[in-house]
């Protein structure tokens, strides 16, 4: 047995290519899927432009190339394109150049990166789960994966529903510990997220306007009654019956090894004092460690979902237990001997629940245009759909393509709609839109973060978030049976930093190893000090989920990921004007041996240098009115080129998307 | 902005973008004028009769044990401190609190208050807002509040300012709304001001502007323009007052000094400036934390002294300024703590009955509104929960307690939730 490890490493190294874990090529469909694809193409077009014809209205004016890259750049892989590449795709002659740059990029870890800070925020990851210590970098991660490998999104959802065990069992549980303990709330996010239906109101009583029962709410709950989020859930109560059965280890069984670290007589008064404070820290470490251990995603057979005590409907009484209906439609009589959690799945994720296909559909419209095909994205009502030929093409095309995220990216970014101007005017939600280009969009917090790592530095794939398997060795208790044992243990998940889960791609090491602080990473570039707190010059995915208090992405509008589902913000702000004018981003920027200044260091004609900080930042030369604006100007050295490269990151050409 | 704009029916939608606008536009209106026109005649004198201007919102992080502080007890639940005399004869403080007491014909203690939950998160979002938590929607403080309903005050300053509390955003208001986060109030704003020489910052301002021309006149979009606003904001903010209103070295030494060097007294001195400067709503976050369950009684005296002095301080320092009438100081906690002593020394979390203070802003100071039993473990009377004490501080702004707001999900909600103003606060 001896050899397969290794042979089984050889074999994912050919896979994913390599240490970048992640394979580097185009995307490349199979010829039928790639058949199917044009023909969607053709499809959405016809719909899109019958539409506007039917109105009386003509898409917006063409895309020239330097417009086309910055796009496509900002739209798949979330930020602009480096200066290197940018010069790259407008010096290529090919005629399907455009093509070409729009099957790479789906292929590059950078989509993945886009596209997750998307999910992240529809599913309100958060680096730990609420309230507790446990680290959720291995849910995040198999979620990456997932997109990486393109899995189709059915299966993903599938995997997500019916995930089972601990985080270090099956990464995918993370999707229903991230709402452990609240059941009724996490089916509530289920449905606006998956099937773009709120039923949220019906948790407390029928919909006011809609056709939601509490009922149905309950009905539908009733698949997960079985579903428990904890182990040994501890019950309210007094005494013992309110903890939890298996606390293992009390503060006063630290005693003894805390006297010995620090020197500590138990017997002496005054020393009494100050071992209680340190062994206080041990048993609520301990406590903690436990908690994260006891959340597991498991079935408590022949537990029901009950009405609440408060239920005042004719149709049932307080209290009863609810039996198990779909919202809409009905169980398939093949699925009757299945597992409840198994039926709902199954239920959501088919291709039949053309809601389901729908609701995906839509948000991947949105995610390019700027404004789903109907609005608002997790509560759709197709009745007063204006353009139902074209919500009808998107979902046939979702089901066609079996639920291919990469190729229906693919086929929305070949359509006339997408590759023509964005609409000159603000569209107020409530009217009617008929797609003769995208919106313009700020950009979203993430993507001006990730246009920022871009510009300082060479690699912003470089370092990347891990799986946290480190970090789960450290928690995981099993095994964990004396007291000394758990005390080392606590001494060593202690030295844990977040900063740990970083890897570095161009090594497969971890970027920053235990002990050696700050200084210990491989790159030291990365981290910097700013505001007493540190930033790491990664790709807003790779970092804490979400930012921190005060990090520029919160400024920028990056959701909170707390009870709101697509919470994020593209509105403008003082604090985020302050930060782009006076922020950490722009002074590194502005100042001559950043990687900007770095890049104009060969060229020695001031216009020409003036052309690499357009290039780099607003992905477009110079025109002949800037040209002579800058004239006089740029002969005053690098005072001038660091005023010109602070005047273009604060104009809103940098961040919206035109 | 989008998902609230498009929840909203038709004429909320509308009055909902006018008072956008009007909060975006920074345009400096009377407090109520704009708002007033379209109201009905009670629901204008209710709006009207405003007994402040400003509200200072002092926060205990952590659970303030109500026994060591506004509620103690000579039974055995006491602790290290017994109740003592105050200015007001109708009012005992807690030993532990000397200089307030000096202050006491300053102070209204409410000692009923009570929320539903002892989990720290939970009880701190309905002191907040006023409102449980509640997935799919994110309530506002108050600050955003007065600012939805009375127009931003100042063009060149913020409306609402949060010292050392985090970053709540605007809940369900556009992000106009949004209170100004400060970290540090030593530091207030230092870290965001330009670095460079004034000319050469100008300069730079300039080339931007012309940069944007072409770009703002090809998108003649509302969110473009939105930008350009801010950017002009901002530089008023540069060079108007905000700068120095959020400076604490233009404050005397002396001055600083007697608030102390704890981080929540020179927060305490900042909102006094910035309330001064015509901030209307600041909240100061208390630095260090009430959550000592696990620590012993000892810590209790330290967190007492760190909050009597400051706030001491800060009555007296309105007080001498002729501002204390007209501004609103309020004193709250996410819950009290048990009286009975656990086993750590400590006391654990209390979410049954507990005590705010008023002081300030047209209150009848010198009173305790409520009682909890000799052992305050509950309270004897009415209790008020955290959406009573929302409708207080509207109620004192002269916000329209009834009406109605349509936030996400299309739900109504009203400033403090439709409750009462607790009574006999006001005259």
């Amino acid at each position: 047995m001896k050899p397969l490890p290794l042979l089984a490493i050889a074999f994912a190294t050919l896979l994913f290519g390599g240490v970048q874990g992640f394979s580097q090529k185009a995307y490349t469909p199979s010829p039928e899927r790639k058949q199917i694809m044009k023909a969607a193409v053709g499809r959405i077009d016809a719909a899109v432009g019958g539409m506007l014809q039917k109105k009386g209205l003509a898409y917006n004016p063409p895309l020239n190339d330097h417009m086309f890259m910055r796009r496509i750049y900002v739209d798949v892989q979330g930020s602009i394109p480096s200066y290197e590449l940018a010069v790259k795709f407008l010096n290529n002659p090919s005629p399907s150049k455009r093509s070409g740059l729009i099957s790479w990029l789906l292929g590059q870890p950078g989509h993945v990166s886009h596209l997750y800070n998307y999910f992240a925020d529809m599913l309100r990851i958060q680096s730990k789960v609420p309230g507790t210590v446990l680290r959720t970098d291995a849910f995040s991660k198999w979620f990456k994966d997932s997109l990486q490998k393109n899995r189709p999104y059915n299966k993903i959802v599938y995997d997500m529903m019916t995930s089972d065990g601990r985080l270090w069992d099956d990464p995918a549980s993370g999707y229903h510990l991230r709402d452990a303990g609240m059941k009724l709330d996490h089916v509530a996010f289920m449905t606006k997220v998956f099937l773009g239906k709120d039923i949220s109101c019906a948790q407390c009583h029928d919909h006011p306007f809609e056709d939601w029962t509490q009922m149905d709410y309950y009905a539908l709950s009733a698949y997960l009654g079985e579903m428990e989020t904890k182990v040994a859930p501890p019950k309210r109560g007094k005494g013992n019956k309110g903890m939890y059965k298996n606390i293992r280890f009390k503060r006063d069984d630290f005693i003894p090894f805390v006297a010995k670290q620090r020197g500590l007589d138990p017997d002496n008064e005054k020393d009494k004092l100050t071992l209680r404070r340190y062994t206080n820290r041990y048993g609520r470490d301990a406590r903690e460690i436990i908690e994260a251990n006891a959340l597991k995603v498991w079935e408590k057979k022949g537990e029901k979902l009950r009405l609440p005590d408060d239920y005042g409907y004719d149709d049932a009484k307080p209290g009863e237990v609810v039996k198990p209906r779909m919202l809409i439609g009905q169980e398939y009589k093949a699925w009757k001997d299945l597992p409840p959690r198994e039926k709902i799945a199954r239920w959501f994720s088919t291709p039949q629940n053309k809601w389901f296909a729908m609701a995906i559909a839509n948000r991947m419209w949105a995610f390019y245009f700027g404004r789903g095909v109907v609005e608002p994205l997790h509560n759709i009502e197709v009745g007063e759909a204006e353009n139902k030929v074209l919500l009808e093409a998107i979902t046939d095309v979702m089901i066609d393509l079996q639920f291919d995220l990469k190729a229906f990216s693919w086929v929305i970014l070949h359509t006339q709609a997408y590759n023509k101007l964005a609409t000159r005017h603000k569209v107020e939600v409530n009217k009617d839109y008929y797609f003769p280009g995208p919106l313009l969009r700020r950009m979203s917090a993430e993507q001006v973060w990730d246009s920022l790592v871009t510009l300082m530095t060479e690699n912003p794939m470089r370092y990347r978030a891990g799986d946290g398997d480190n970090f789960l060795q450290l928690v995981n208790f099993a095994g964990i049976n004396t007291p000394k044992q758990a005390f080392d243990r606590i001494n060593q998940f202690r030295t844990f930093k977040p900063e740990h889960v970083l890897e570095d791609s161009a090594t497969g090491k971890p970027a920053f190893e235990k002990g050696k602080g700050n200084k210990g990473g491989n790159a030291p570039m990365m981290m910097t000090r700013m505001k007493g707190g540190r930033t790491v010059l990664a790709r807003a995915s790779e970092l804490q989920q979400p930012a921190p208090d005060g990090h520029f992405l919160q400024k920028f509008g990056q959701s909170e990921r707390n009870f709101v589902i697509n919470a994020s913000s593209r509105t403008g702000s003082v604090p985020q004007v302050m930060e782009l004018m006076n922020g950490y981003a722009t002074a590194n920027l502005t100042q001559p041996n950043s990687l900007l200044f770095r890049k104009m260091r060969n060229e020695k004609d001031p216009a020409k240098r003036a052309d690499i900080v357009f290039l780099s930042i607003l992905s477009r030369k110079t025109t002949a009115k800037e040209r002579e604006l800058l004239l006089a100007e740029l002969q005053k050295g690098n005072e001038a080129m660091s005023d010109l490269i602070w005047a273009l990151l604060n104009t809103p050409e940098f961040f919206f998307i035109k | 902005m989008h998902d609230i704009a498009r929840q909203l029916d038709e004429q909320s939608r509308r009055s909902f973008i006018s008072h956008a606008a009007k909060a975006a536009l920074g345009v400096s209106i009377l407090p109520s004028a704009g708002h007033l026109l379209a109201k009905s005649p009670e629901a204008a004198s209710a709006a009207t009769k405003a007994h402040c201007d400003n509200v200072i919102f002092l926060y205990m992080r952590g659970g303030m044990s109500h026994v060591d502080t506004f509620d103690p007890k000579t039974t055995e639940v006491k602790g290290m401190s017994s109740p003592i005399k105050t200015k007001s004869p109708d009012l005992k403080i807690s030993s532990l609190l000397p200089k307030l007491a000096q202050l006491g014909n300053h102070l209204a203690v409410v000692r009923s208050m009570h929320v539903r939950t002892g989990a720290h998160a939970e009880a701190s979002y309905a002191m907040h807002t006023g409102f449980s938590m509640r997935p799919g929607t994110s309530h506002p403080h108050l600050g955003p509040w007065a600012q939805y309903f009375q127009g931003k005050r100042k063009h060149d300053l913020p409306d609402s300012v949060i010292v050392a509390g985090g970053n709540p955003g605007p809940g369900f208001f556009t992000p106009e709304h949004s209170p100004f986060p400060i970290g540090d109030p030593t530091k207030g704003i230092r870290d965001l001001l330009p670095k460079i020489p004034k000319h050469r910052f100008n300069k730079r301002v300039k080339l931007a502007r012309q940069f944007a021309e072409s770009f703002e006149y090809y998108f003649p979009h509302q969110d473009v323009k939105a930008y350009s606003d801010f950017y002009d904001q901002t530089i008023r903010f540069f060079n108007g007052k905000a700068a120095e209103a959020f400076d604490l070295n233009k404050e005397p030494r002396p001055m600083r000094d007697r608030y102390g060097v704890d981080p929540f007294g020179q927060g305490c001195l900042l909102a006094r400036r910035l309330v001064e400067n015509g901030v209307r709503y600041v909240e100061v976050k208390f630095k260090k934390n009430w959550d000592v369950m696990h620590r012993g009684m000892t810590a209790v005296e330290d967190l007492a002294a760190t909050l009597d002095g400051p706030f001491s301080e800060l009555l007296k320092d309105l007080q001498s300024r002729g501002m204390l009438k007209r501004t609103l100081v309020v004193l709250a906690t996410e819950f009290g703590r048990s009286p009975k002593i656990n086993q750590s020394g400590g006391r654990d979390h209390h979410p049954r009955a507990f005590s705010c203070v008023f002081a300030g802003g047209g209150v009848n100071g010198g009173q305790a509104i409520g009682a909890t039993d000799p052992k305050g473990q509950g309270a004897t009377g009415k209790t008020y929960q955290p959406k009573n004490l929302h409708a207080t501080m509207a109620y004192a702004l002269g916000l329209p307690l009834d009406e109605r707001i349509h936030g996400s999900g299309g739900r109504p909600f009203f400033v403090g939730g439709q409750a009462d103003p607790i009574p006999g606060l006001f005259s």
